[in-house]
């Protein structure tokens, strides 16, 4: 465990290095159509580079069955990472979001919240993922580029998703070699 | 904080493999081979399978992983899937999952830390099954490109 606070804190040079490099998180939210893909996107600016650390992300499971629309707790997402620099793929394939992304499936406001059990009787659906294991994931983006991620959805709803890449933004003029 | 070197924040790059397999036979191979001029540092395995029980909970899976180019067992018996990652319910089989099961949790996993040298091939059998497990298992390593400098390809 870090101690953070194991050693006399300097203000000045908390708010020097502030202004070299800083804690940033960055922010992809979208829907993704039924039965269709989606190239969702988030720019990394001209402030600087963009060193990611771990990713976080939430995405919804709707689907629609006899004329409602139901939580049925399916993961129907799959995305592939793409570096806009390059065109590089981070993923050999499109993965299944819920192998990726921790908290994972929350619950939708837009559905019935019900999933139809095997007797035909609605019940609730399951609460949302409640724990919380970030995704490691480090790896520099360049300064005004883009994360994308080329997101497949098999439902036959409209399915959320949002991802938190949390990292370091490292100021252009400061980069340090 | 230190500041961050650019130099060595840029030495890697993710590479994120996964692969569905269908468990048909007795041990199920997942290959990976490794691109030429780069090490393949692998941090972790995620795994996950349909549930196919009430408990949403099951497998008898074990994983083992190999070093093709050495020949080199990395364990001396293969590891049930459950110490390596918590199942995560795929939620496949929605209609066997009564309302107390959590669907959809993406598995916690240990941390592996296994290098591969270049042009290796990561080699993950998977034994254990039998006709109650489940039909196929998601896996995705998580892991590292390293470029090995000592090779040609990156200039003398």
């Amino acid at each position: 465990m870090i101690r953070v606070f194991s050693e006399k804190i300097n203000a000045a040079a908390l708010l020097s290095g502030q202004n070299r490099q800083y804690s940033e998180k960055l922010v992809m939210s979208d829907s993704v159509p039924a039965a269709s893909s989606k190239l969702a996107k988030v720019a990394v600016s001209n402030l600087g580079h963009f060193l990611c650390l771990q990713m976080t992300g939430s995405y919804t499971a709707v689907y629609t069955s006899g004329g409602s629309n139901i939580d049925d707790g399916v993961c129907h997402l799959k995305g592939q990472l793409i570096d806009a620099t390059g065109n590089r793929r981070l993923f050999n394939d499109y993965i299944p979001l819920d192998l990726l992304l921790s908290p994972g499936r929350v619950r939708t406001n837009t559905a019935a919240n019900a999933i139809i059990a095997v007797a035909g009787v609605a019940d609730t659906a399951p609460a949302g993922n409640a724990l919380f294991y970030p995704l490691e994931f480090e790896y520099l983006f360049s300064a005004n580029s883009e994360i994308l991620l080329d997101v497949k959805n098999d439902s036959n709803y409209a399915v959320d998703f949002a991802i938190c890449f949390h990292g370091i933004r490292v100021i252009a003029a400061a980069a340090q070699r | 904080m230190k500041p961050v070197n650019l130099e060595i924040a840029a030495q890697v790059q993710p590479y994120f493999y996964y692969q569905r397999l269908n468990l048909t036979h007795y041990r199920e191979y997942f290959i990976f081979k490794i691109d030429n001029s780069f090490g393949y540092f692998l941090r972790a395995v995620t795994t996950g399978w349909p549930a196919i029980n009430a408990h949403g909970y099951s497998s008898e899976l074990s994983l083992e992983f190999f070093n093709k180019s050495q020949l080199k067992a990395r364990q001396t018996s293969p590891i049930p899937a459950v110490l390596l990652s918590t199942p995560s319910g795929l939620g496949t089989k929605p209609a066997l999952l009564p309302a107390t099961v959590p669907a959809n949790i993406r598995g916690a996993r240990k941390i592996l830390n296994i290098f591969y040298p270049y042009g290796d091939t990561v080699e993950i059998h998977i034994t254990g099954q039998d006709t109650t497990n489940p039909e196929f298992i998601d896996l995705v390593l998580e892991g590292y490109y390293v470029p090995d400098k000592t090779l040609l390809y990156w200039g003398s």
